[in-house]
């Protein structure tokens, strides 16, 4: 019983909100329909001609005409470069002392251009008189082909440079063999695959004999008595008569 | 005159002793060789790397033995070991550990994960994305992980183990070059040759249990491992063979052929485990041998290649080897 009496209650309020929003949304619409006309005298006015023809008069306002621009920097240092040139090149071609310089250029030139092509190292051109057993070249810089191992161990031996004598003794042991063809020189290989290359035993063997001195003395800084190289020396010296004939 | 020299050639006494290195390495090599037929380069490198202080990753096609050897390796080795089979859903605290809440303490402590061994075995590694890659790239550098402002110092020696199969792409991440970087050796693995395979067949058919490692004794404890190492620091290495070295790791940032060249970290890697790899043999000096052998495991992960030369099938192996052909040996 109560609860009905509730729900009437509801029911009512509920009414009594719709009648009250549908009363305001009918006064809203017939407020928006009031309009408001523009009635001020509108004024006309005139381009000035005068005005008009001072701009038809100015070439900036002529776009018919592509423009022209000024050079770049770029254009101006080439124009500079080209001047510059052409005033060597007659000096160069027009004047006695030009001319001599003009030819000491190209010579040098064509002298490099030769060194390059040939792979021609001058400094061993300059450096191969007397001056050319110094012990302390640079190492990385040696063809064996080219080195007088002879001179250069006794100057070692001579010196006491033991350990230098056998690495000398070493390399002279490679081109021996390369001479001979037994291995193929080529400096990027290491003692052992030369040794591999090696197929007569005794050979290999007293090479492999020569490379244990070379390494212990050259990678390994162990110091070499005299007596130590004396049976280095005597062991090359036996090895090069196992080589073929 | 053979045999007056051949009495000389002991003549040069090694001025570091490496009698008791050069007897546990032949110890090493003599307890994996009782399961793994062959692969004695690989075992030479792998333990080349131990002693150099060295993370190793193995490269080979399935079934040739990549994860027995590293198994092996931490079984001679008294050590702790863990292993992790690195998965794509794999997490980095899956790996390095977290922070877990003690309701017990009501505090938090950090739960280890399987990287704090002195040997970890990252089972297919290239199986886990970059993201977890990227958890290793302290511990693997550094040998400490940092979690939560906390760091953690690993135990030494410590040892990354990590292998991968290069054929299988599918459901693979390539490794960051900065993580490869961090492995001092990659050893390919390859196929055993015929009288090997003979070999693997007789053994497991007269072996009862063939994957019991049980026969497999300890031979080299932490201490030895840390005092070879401080042995190998101190070899000599000739100042043309120092060259050499540089020589080589600066061509592969010259080469035509290479979009990447080699990191100085490279050259301090084969100049250490050149030195390694000398003592092991007796003796107390490198030569450029021991610089040939180890370059190609130093630098086949750290170069790549350039699109063209990929195309033309072209490997980083056959670069390495025409560059180092190219260099003088320094005599």
């Amino acid at each position: 019983m109560l609860l009905e009496a509730h729900l009437i209650l509801r029911m009512k309020k509920s009414i009594t909100s719709l009648f009250i929003l549908l009363c305001s949304s009918l006064y809203g619409f017939s407020d928006s329909i009031a309009i408001n006309y523009d009635s001020s005298i509108i004024e006309l006015r005139q381009f000035d001609q005068a005005k008009i023809s001072e701009y038809k008069a100015d070439d900036n306002f002529e776009y018919g005409n592509r423009p022209v621009p000024g050079m770049s920097l770029w254009e101006r240092f080439k124009l500079w470069l080209g001047r510059l040139l052409n005033r060597l090149f007659y000096m160069g071609t027009e004047t006695p002392f030009g001319k001599i310089i003009v030819y000491i250029i190209l010579t040098v030139i064509i002298i490099y251009a030769l060194l390059k092509i040939f792979k021609v190292d001058i400094r061993r051109t300059f450096y191969s008189g007397s001056d050319r057993g110094v012990m302390d070249y640079d190492v990385h810089h040696e063809n064996i082909h080219d080195m007088d191992f002879d001179r250069l161990i006794k100057e070692a031996i001579e010196k006491k440079e033991y350990r230098n004598a056998i690495r000398l003794i070493y390399l002279a042991s490679l081109k021996h063999l390369s001479d001979h063809q037994l291995i193929h020189w080529q400096p990027g290989k290491t003692n052992h695959e030369y040794m591999d290359e090696i197929s007569e035993d005794k050979l290999k063997s007293n090479f492999g004999k020569l490379s244990y001195y070379f390494e212990y003395t050259w990678y390994g800084d162990f110091a070499v008595s005299e007596g130590q190289f004396q049976n280095v020396n005597d062991l090359f010296n036996h090895w090069k008569k196992q080589l073929p004939k | 005159m053979s045999k007056e020299i051949q009495n000389d050639k002991a003549e040069f006494q090694s001025r570091v002793d490496l009698t008791d290195l050069k007897n546990s390495v032949d110890r090493v090599r003599t307890e994996i060789g009782k399961v793994v037929v062959g692969q004695s380069q690989m075992v030479d490198l792998l333990i080349t790397a131990i002693l150099a202080d060295g993370h190793v990753l193995l490269e080979g096609a399935p079934g040739v033995a990549k994860t027995l050897t590293a198994k092996l390796l931490s079984k001679v080795i008294t050590a702790n070991f863990a292993r992790v089979q690195f998965t794509p859903d794999l997490m980095p605290s899956d790996v390095l550990g977290t922070t877990v809440f003690n309701a017990k303490s009501t505090e938090f402590t950090f739960k280890a994960g399987p990287i704090f061994s002195n040997i970890v075995l990252i089972d297919e590694i290239n199986r886990a994305p970059a993201k977890t890659q990227s958890a290793l790239f302290e511990v693997m550098e550094e040998r400490q992980i940092t979690v939560d402002g906390q760091t953690y110092a690993m135990d030494e020696p410590y040892l990354i183990v990590a292998t991968q199969n290069p054929i299988e792409q599918e459901g693979t991440y390539r490794l960051p070059e900065a993580q490869l970087d961090r492995f001092l050796f990659k050893i390919s693995v390859d196929y055993p040759n015929l009288n090997e395979e003979i070999s693997i067949l007789q053994g497991h058919h007269s072996r009862k249990a063939p994957h019991d490692l049980g026969n497999i004794s300890s031979v080299l404890t932490k201490e030895n491992i840390k005092t070879y190492r401080e042995t190998i620091h101190g070899l000599h290495v000739d100042e043309n063979l120092v060259q050499y070295i540089a020589k080589i790791v600066h061509e592969t940032r010259e080469n035509p052929d290479l979009f990447l060249g080699a990191s100085p970290r490279a050259s301090i890697a084969i100049m250490q485990t050149a030195k390694a790899y000398s003592a092991i043999q007796g003796r107390d000096f490198i030569t450029p041998e021991d610089i040939k052998f180890v370059a190609k495991p130093v630098l086949r992960h750290r170069v790549i290649l350039t699109p063209e030369k990929e195309m033309e099938g072209l490997t980083t192996d056959q670069i390495i080897d025409q560059l180092v052909e190219k260099i003088e040996v320094p005599r």
